[in-house]
């Protein structure tokens, strides 16, 4: 009797386990973040850690882009749900999931993370993020479940 | 007895967390195709990682073959205007693209039709969608059918050429989404 309860509980953990955990964010995703705090520490001395609040606020925050003037925001591409793949706004391209969760291969490339924060910053904001944006922004991006 | 159960519960625990080797996300059936003979329906498909994962993330990694030299020549010169879309490579990578694009366009490989193209325009082409070819190819779809949010944009080929990404244009491989 007791073999069989401990079995139900392996069982329990297997199945649940990736329910209520959240992703576990890769060692590269982490050293970046890092590197970003260390930044935003720089630039700003009272600089308190990131916040996901703030993060989910930039990811639908609209900016009227000075030329073309049409509001642009992260769900110009991805959708308000991050879970789900999105497509370009111009071209109409699937753009798989962004959100971890829902995509293991996203923010696993040092390269590819810098590239289109670097990219898609300046399409959506006319700028650069800040070392608080990027963080911020993952934060907020890997509290998805 | 309990080793069965161990077993099966390692089992289980195994099948939740892969997903079916046999899967396959090709609706349609595969079939043998003549490439590289001037065919704009039948085009010889993407074989350059670095033009597929910078190019390709945007927008479908058009086939070199759909435009000439002189045509890619331009487009990237200025990737940082790029349609309205700031586009830069890093310089490595702009090298790579810039010489499999030359290597494989229209007029270095088999077309000849999209010369015939550029030549009335009487500078190089920069959007195949632009082409008498492609127009004369296209001239049903209407404004509406266009606009629909599956297709939005000439540049969105796969959405009705759904073997677009191996080159692929002809009929029977093509529908129009609702």
């Amino acid at each position: 009797m007791q073999r069989v309860s401990l079995f139900l509980l392996l069982l329990l953990v297997f199945v649940s386990a990736p329910l209520v955990a959240g992703p576990k964010m890769n060692p590269t995703v982490t050293a970046f973040i890092n590197a970003q705090a260390a930044l935003a520490r720089k630039a700003d001395p009272a600089f308190a850690g990131f916040d996901a609040g703030r993060g989910e606020k930039l990811y639908f925050g609209e900016h009227t882009h000075s030329e073309k003037q049409e509001a642009r925001s992260c769900v110009s591409c991805h959708k308000k749900d991050a879970k789900v793949a999105g497509s370009h706004a111009d071209t109409g391209k699937k753009i798989d999931a962004i959100a971890p969760v829902a995509n293991k291969k996203r923010f696993t490339k040092e390269k590819e993370i810098r590239k289109w924060f670097g990219r898609n910053c300046k399409w959506v904001l006319e700028r650069e993020c800040t070392p608080l944006e990027k963080g911020d922004f993952l934060t907020w991006i890997y509290t998805l479940e | 007895m309990n080793r069965i159960l161990l077993a099966l519960l390692l089992l289980g625990a195994v099948a939740l967390g892969t997903t079916p080797l046999w899967a396959d996300d090709d609706n349609h059936e595969h079939k043998k195709f003549t490439v590289g003979q001037g065919d704009p329906h039948n085009l010889k498909p993407v074989d350059n990682e670095i033009y597929q994962a910078e190019c390709g993330s945007c927008h479908l990694a058009y086939q070199p073959g759909l435009l000439n030299r002189d045509s890619w020549k331009a487009l990237m010169s200025d990737l940082a205007h790029h349609f309205g879309d700031d586009a830069t490579l890093e310089p490595e990578a702009q090298n790579q693209v810039e010489a499999y694009l030359s290597e494989n366009a229209a007029d270095a490989i088999q077309g000849f039709y999209v010369k015939k193209a550029a030549a009335e325009a009487g500078k190089p082409l920069l959007r195949f969608s632009e082409s008498s070819y492609f127009k004369r190819e296209h001239h049903g779809i209407k404004p509406q059918v266009l606009a629909r949010p599956a297709i939005r944009s000439w540049a969105h080929c796969e959405a009705c050429h759904k073997a677009a990404d191996r080159g692929v244009y002809e009929e029977d491989y093509t529908k129009i989404p609702l």
